[in-house]
C-alpha cells in the first residue's frame, strides 16, 4: 500500500539519486580529463623518446643543428632535436611538443666499442718489439708490430705474469694509431682562442653556486690570470677558458664543467666530473676521482712555441682515478712528443689514446693505444718497456660508452641524463 | 459505498500525485540508465588499458628486434592489433612501429607509433 505523501517522498528520492548522477558524472568529467591528460603525457614521452632515437642514428643531424620534425607525418608529432660537441663527447637535446605543453631531455652521449675497437692494447709499428716485465697483465686483444712482444728483466725484475703475456688474440698493428675525430678536434682547438668567447661570465665568488642547464646556451666564464677554483658548486652547461694556469681545489663540487687552458692542476683529492684540456700540462694530484663522464685532454698547438721548447704531459697521480678518456695529441716531428704519465696506483676506467709517449706504471681498464712506451727510472729511459702495468679491456663494462672524439663507430647511446 | 471509494483511493495521495512520483521514477531510472551506459561503461579506463596493452607489445618488439607486420586477434578483449614496421626515411638503423587497436567493427581504438633504433651485436 502507497503511503501517504508519495510524491515528497519520490522527490526526495529522486534528489538523492540526481546528486548521486551528479556526483557520478562529475567523477566520470574528471577521469576522463585525466585520461586525456595520461594520453597526452604518454604521446609527449613516446615521441621524445623516438626523438632520442633520432639523435642515436648515424649522421642524422650534424653539430649545433636544430632539427625541427613531424614524426609521423600525421602533423601533430612534433619534436625538435640539438646534438653538440661537449668536449670528448657529445651533447644530445630533445624536445616534444602537443598543444602547449613541452618535454625535454638533455644528455651526454657515448659511442659503443665496434668489434674493430675492443682491444687492450693498439701500440703503433715502429719496427721494434714490445717488452714487459714485473707483474705485466694485457687482458683483451693486442695489436702489436710484427716484432711482437717479449719478456724483459729490467730494474731487477723479470716477468712475473702467466707464459703468454697477452690473454687474447694479436693482431698486426699499422704505423699509425687511429685517429681523433676530427670535427670534435677543431671544435676543442677553438676554446684555446679566448677571443672568441661572446660575453663571458666572470668568476663567481667562492662559496657560490652555478647550475646551468643543458637546454639553454653555454655559460662561458673566462679567466685571464693564474687562477684557483676553491669552494664552488658549479654544475652542467658551464666553459671555464683561462689564457693562464688553472688549479682547482678539493673543496669544489664540479659536474659535467669544461676546463680549457693552457696547464691546468687538479689538487690532491679532488672528486668531481670535469673535462679537462690543456695545451701544455694537466697535473691530476693524488686520491683524485674523476667521474664518468670526465676527459683529460691534451691539445698542443701546432703554432704554439712551447712545444717546441719541451714535452707537454698528462700525469695522473697515485691513488687516482679516472673515469672516461685520456688523450693526448701530438704534433708532427720536430715537435717534442707529448707524454701520458699514469703512475703506480692510478686506474683509468675508459680509453687511453697517447699520439706520442705513454708511461704506464698503473692501471688501464679499457682500451689503451700508443705511439710508444716509455720507461722513465732514476737511472734509465727505456723504450717500449712496460714494469707493473694493467692493460685490461675484459674487466670493462659492456655498458661502457666510449669518449666520441676517440671511437669510431657512428652511433651514439644515452651515457648520462643530465639535469635540466 | 464510501468506505469502498476509499478504498480505491490511495491513502493521503491522490491518482495524479502517485502518477506524477512514478513517472518521475521512471525518469530516474531510465536517466540513471543512460548516464550508466553514456558514462559509465564506456570508462575511459577501458581505452587506457588497450593503450597500455600497445605500449606493452610495443616494448616487446623492441627487446626482441623481431620487426615485421602481423596482425594478433584479442578475442577476449573484442579488438585486435594491427603491427607494422617500416625504415625511418632512408636510415636503416631506425624503424617506425606502428601498433593500432581495431574494434571488430574495424573502428580504430587506440594507436602507438615511435621510433626504434635498431641495435646491431654490438649494443
Amino acid at each position: 500500500m502507497i503511503k501517504a505523501g508519495a510524491l515528497t517522498l519520490v522527490l526526495a528520492i529522486s534528489l538523492i539519486m540526481l546528486s548521486f548522477l551528479a556526483a557520478m558524472m562529475t567523477m566520470q568529467q574528471y577521469s576522463r580529463q585525466h585520461a586525456a591528460e595520461w594520453r597526452k603525457n604518454t604521446v609527449l614521452e613516446r615521441n621524445l623518446h623516438s626523438a632520442t632515437q633520432l639523435l642515436f642514428a648515424k649522421e642524422f643531424i650534424s653539430y649545433e643543428d636544430t632539427a625541427w620534425i613531424d614524426l609521423f607525418g600525421y602533423g601533430t608529432d612534433t619534436v625538435s632535436i640539438i646534438k653538440k660537441p661537449w668536449g670528448a663527447y657529445e651533447v644530445g637535446v630533445a624536445n616534444s611538443y602537443l598543444s602547449h605543453d613541452t618535454l625535454s631531455c638533455a644528455m651526454v652521449m657515448g659511442t659503443p666499442f665496434s668489434p674493430q675497437e675492443r682491444y687492450a692494447l693498439y701500440i703503433a709499428n715502429e719496427d721494434r718489439p714490445l717488452s714487459v716485465s714485473g707483474n705485466t697483465i694485457i687482458k683483451g686483444d693486442a695489436y702489436l708490430p710484427p716484432a711482437g712482444i717479449r719478456k724483459a728483466y729490467i730494474e731487477g725484475k723479470s716477468y712475473e705474469g702467466p707464459d703468454h703475456p697477452v690473454d687474447g688474440k694479436i693482431h698486426e698493428s699499422n704505423a699509425v694509431l687511429p685517429s681523433l675525430a676530427p670535427a670534435l678536434l677543431n671544435y676543442l682547438q677553438s676554446f684555446f682562442d679566448t677571443g672568441n668567447l661572446v660575453e663571458p661570465f666572470p668568476l663567481p665568488v667562492a662559496g657560490d653556486s652555478i647550475h646551468h642547464s643543458f637546454l639553454h646556451p653555454t655559460l662561458f666564464i673566462a679567466l685571464q690570470n693564474p687562477a684557483a677554483l676553491s669552494g664552488m658548486n658549479l654544475n652542467g652547461n658551464i666553459v671555464i677558458v683561462s689564457d693562464s694556469t688553472v688549479t682547482i681545489t678539493a673543496n669544489n663540487a664540479l659536474e659535467d664543467v669544461l676546463f680549457f687552458a693552457p696547464c691546468i692542476i687538479v689538487e690532491e683529492g679532488f672528486k668531481g666530473s670535469v673535462q679537462l684540456f690543456a695545451k701544455d700540462s694537466i697535473l691530476v694530484g693524488k686520491n683524485c676521482l674523476l667521474d664518468y663522464p670526465s676527459a683529460v685532454g691534451l691539445i698542443p698547438g701546432q703554432d704554439d712555441p712551447s712545444v717546441m721548447e719541451f714535452s707537454p704531459y698528462i700525469h695522473i697521480d697515485s691513488a687516482s682515478t679516472v673515469w672516461g678518456a685520456v688523450f693526448a695529441q701530438s704534433m708532427d716531428s720536430g715537435h717534442f712528443m707529448s707524454e701520458i704519465r699514469i703512475r703506480p696506483g692510478a686506474t683509468v676506467y675508459g680509453q687511453i689514446h697517447a699520439e706520442g709517449l705513454l708511461e704506464m706504471r698503473g692501471s688501464a681498464i679499457g682500451s689503451t693505444r700508443c705511439r710508444r712506451f716509455k720507461l722513465q727510472t732514476p737511472s734509465t729511459l727505456y723504450e717500449n718497456f712496460v714494469l707493473d702495468a694493467t692493460l685490461n679491456f675484459k674487466d670493462l663494462s659492456p655498458d661502457y660508452r666510449g669518449a666520441p672524439l676517440l671511437g669510431s663507430s657512428g652511433t651514439r647511446t644515452a651515457s648520462k641524463w643530465l639535469a635540466q | 459505498m464510501i468506505r469502498s471509494a476509499n478504498m480505491k483511493k490511495l491513502k493521503g495521495s491522490s491518482l495524479v500525485e502517485v502518477l506524477t512520483a512514478m513517472l518521475i521514477l521512471v525518469t530516474m531510472i531510465s536517466l540513471s540508465t543512460a548516464v550508466y551506459v553514456r558514462f559509465i561503461s564506456l570508462q575511459p579506463h577501458k581505452q587506457l588499458n588497450i593503450q597500455e596493452e600497445l605500449a606493452q607489445l610495443a616494448w616487446e618488439v623492441k627487446q626482441n628486434q623481431l620487426f615485421d607486420n602481423k596482425q594478433v586477434d584479442l578475442h577476449e578483449q573484442g579488438i585486435y592489433i594491427r603491427q607494422e614496421c617500416s625504415a625511418y626515411q632512408d636510415h636503416a638503423d631506425l624503424i617506425v612501429l606502428s601498433l593500432a587497436a581495431y574494434s571488430h567493427r574495424d573502428k580504430l581504438i587506440a594507436s602507438h607509433h615511435e621510433i626504434i633504433f635498431r641495435q646491431d651485436e654490438n649494443h
